[in-house]
């Protein structure tokens, strides 16, 4: 059971932090714009995924203690204070950008402008952390995320050209606008490979008390878990690309995404992708708030847990809160959510390889992680992330301006 | 507890844990003493917003020293703890005094007492286990 | 400074301090200080002098040594020099100097 339990969380940090408003816009935005082109990034950014979160899992695990833990004790105050404090950043856009889809899909069914619902959503996200435990926000967001099957059923039911589909996942140089179709692989890089996602799966183990018989599970999990939020990125891109591309419409705004599961699922389509962006926005706004939090107490070595009550911990629960309310205020600003979503995405790349670099010297540290240190595969897979990350993070400047347009 | 410390790698910026497993703060600074012809000794391990600050430059530090001074909950803006109080020595570092009662819970308190504890709900949420 | 107390050394601020002789050459960083545990007391045996201060700390030290070897790097004095507690003089710990040449230190 507890098993289970444990590869559940996996699913849904793979739903809440794959599908969310950063992957859901730039997978529509690929489909759209270059076809199946772009399959390959989100292909290439989940196996990197798949083996940064295993890791994190077997950190924790091991050690008790989580990525942002380890990289202060292990690496030193001057270097941690450089990827955390651009991470505070990141995170209160992603935010913002999540404050922002759940307001989206609240607009498609209302009709009802988006600053109108930044308000009471935020305040909906603070109470859900506020009073939910864990398991509840897990369990919640788990089989509501399971909304998001429908953009696989839409996909299947447009039937597809498989081998183009396929030929999608092999990389390849854009025919057209190519500033463009860097840009978008770059964003799809940076939604795919969250940060967040190692504070709040790490912590999550730590919270639920896994130990050297969990590994097991932690390697199902980080599987499992992020292929099948894999699956869901490339169904909204396979749906993008059949409906979008097409009519050569390339998604200058929300609105245009929303169009994609209409041809397939007819009258329910408007509504399931609101309900997907609703849930998987609403998710991801509420792990990455306590990502932040999680992140920020184990830098500074504060007391931390959600399944405390707030006030045991109140430096912990006080972070979440300025997050959220950081969030939604720059919503308020009149910020395009679509822009602050891309933004944030492409600042994400920038600074991967600050945050995955340590990976290589904790998981190699056996104070750490015992006698379960990275193999070679694993190393690989890390110093080419890095490598890979670094590439990414030098061009995206300068891709943000001729690109992002 | 072992005999020979790498200082930086097994103690500096590591975890500061009370009798109750309480986190009191990363261990931010540590203090020697150190005179002339006597072998230097570790006497404190330091915990505060100010002892940071002053390892990211002097700028830092006079603005920290600045806020502690005018915004400052704690009696005293470093948490020392002597190093005659440290158990047990890890990852993490345990220290033989009540954390709650500490200054390195002053911002907890403050925070509960002012705000967190005010919002609705703060203390009848159920716990865990 | 917070050195303000007497006789008071903050080793976070030692940490990364450029190191001379008594000749005033360089002879590197301060990259990590040993402790011995006596009774209640943590005395310093050594400080761990060397030019790769962040490698060390990363702990890819063989590997980051190994590249540089292999780029032509004369990276055999990388190993930092292990300067016990009485041959450094802290009394200005932001100019912490040698109170021996470094030769010397080598031919111990």
């Amino acid at each position: 059971m507890k098993k289970f339990l444990q590869v559940a969380l996996g699913v849904v940090t793979g739903i809440g932090g794959f599908l969310e408003v950063g992957s859901i816009a730039t997978a529509a935005e690929a489909g759209a714009s270059f076809k199946y082109a772009l399959l390959w990034s989100i292909a290439l950014g989940t196996i990197c995924l798949i083996f940064l979160v295993e890791m994190t899992g077997r950190l924790a695990a091991i050690s008790k203690h989580a990525v942002a833990d380890a990289v202060r004790e292990r690496l030193g105050f001057p270097f941690a204070v450089i990827p955390r404090a651009a991470e505070i950043i990141v995170n209160v856009m992603v935010i913002g950008a999540e404050i922002g889809g759940v307001s989206l899909a609240l607009k498609f069914i209302t009709g009802i402008d988006v600053r109108v619902w930044a308000i009471p959503v935020t305040l909906l996200i603070w109470l859900a952390i506020w009073a939910g435990t864990l398991d509840f926000i897990e369990d919640a967001t788990s089989i509501l995320g399971l909304v998001a099957i429908a953009f696989v059923i839409a996909a299947v039911k447009m039937h597809p050209d498989t081998h183009a589909v396929l030929r999608g996942f092999i990389p390849s140089a854009p025919r057209h606008d190519p500033a463009h179709y860097w840009y978008i692989a770059v964003g799809i890089l940076g939604a795919t490979i969250s940060p967040y996602m190692f504070h709040f799966y790490g912590s999550g183990a730590i919270e639920d008390k896994w130990d050297e018989d969990s590994l097991g599970a932690n390697r199902i999990t980080s599987v499992l878990g992020m292929s099948f939020g894999a699956v869901m990125s490339v169904a909204v891109l396979v749906c993008a690309a059949l409906v979008l591309a097409p009519r050569g419409i390339e998604v200058a705004r929300y609105e245009q995404a929303a169009l994609i599961l209409i041809p397939a699922l007819g009258r329910w389509g408007l509504p399931l992708f609101a309900a997907t962006l609703g849930v998987c926005c609403f998710g991801a706004a509420i792990e990455v708030s306590l990502a932040t939090a999680y992140m920020l107490a184990q830098t500074l070595g504060w007391n931390w847990g959600e399944n405390k009550k707030p006030d045991k911990e109140a430096r912990f629960s006080m972070t979440y809160v300025v997050m959220l309310l950081l969030g939604g205020a720059l919503l308020l600003t009149g910020i395009d959510p679509l822009k602050l979503t891309m933004y944030a995405m492409a600042l994400t790349a920038v600074i991967l390889p600050l945050i995955v670099l340590p990976f290589v010297v904790l998981l190699n540290d056996e104070t750490y992680v015992h006698e379960h240190t990275n193999g070679p595969i694993g190393n690989t897979v890390v110093i080419v992330t890095i490598v890979l990350a670094s590439i990414v993070a030098i061009v995206t400047i300068p891709l943000e301006i001729v690109g992002g347009g | 507890m072992k005999t020979h410390y790498h200082l930086v790698r097994e103690l500096l910026d590591n975890q500061l844990v009370d009798a109750d497993k309480r986190n009191l703060g990363k261990i931010d600074g540590i203090a020697l003493h150190v005179a002339h012809g006597k072998q230097p000794r570790v006497t404190h391990l330091e915990s505060g917003a100010l002892i940071l600050a002053g390892r990211l430059g002097p700028r830092w530090e006079r603005f920290v020293a600045f806020m502690t001074r005018h915004f400052g909950v704690r009696k005293n803006p470093v948490f020392r703890v002597p190093w005659s109080k440290v158990t047990k020595t890890g990852i993490d570092i345990y220290i033989d005094i009540d954390g709650v009662k500490s200054d390195a819970f002053a911002w907890e308190h403050w925070l509960d007492d002012h705000l967190i504890g005010r919002l609705p709900l703060a203390h009848e949420h159920i716990k865990e286990e | 400074m917070s050195t303000s107390k007497k006789n008071e050394v903050k080793l976070e601020l030692l940490l990364g301090t450029r190191v001379v002789d008594s000749n005033g050459a360089r002879v590197g960083r301060i990259e990590e200080v040993l402790a011995d545990r006596d009774g209640d007391e943590l005395l310093v045996t050594h400080y761990l002098v060397g030019r790769y201060g962040l490698f060390e700390r990363f702990s890819i030290y063989h590997i980051g040594v190994g590249l540089l070897r292999y780029l032509g790097s004369r990276a055999q004095s990388a190993k930092p020099h292990r300067i016990p507690w009485d041959k450094l003089d802290l009394s200005d710990a932001a100019h912490p100097r040698l109170t021996c040449s470094i030769d010397d230190l080598k031919s111990r």
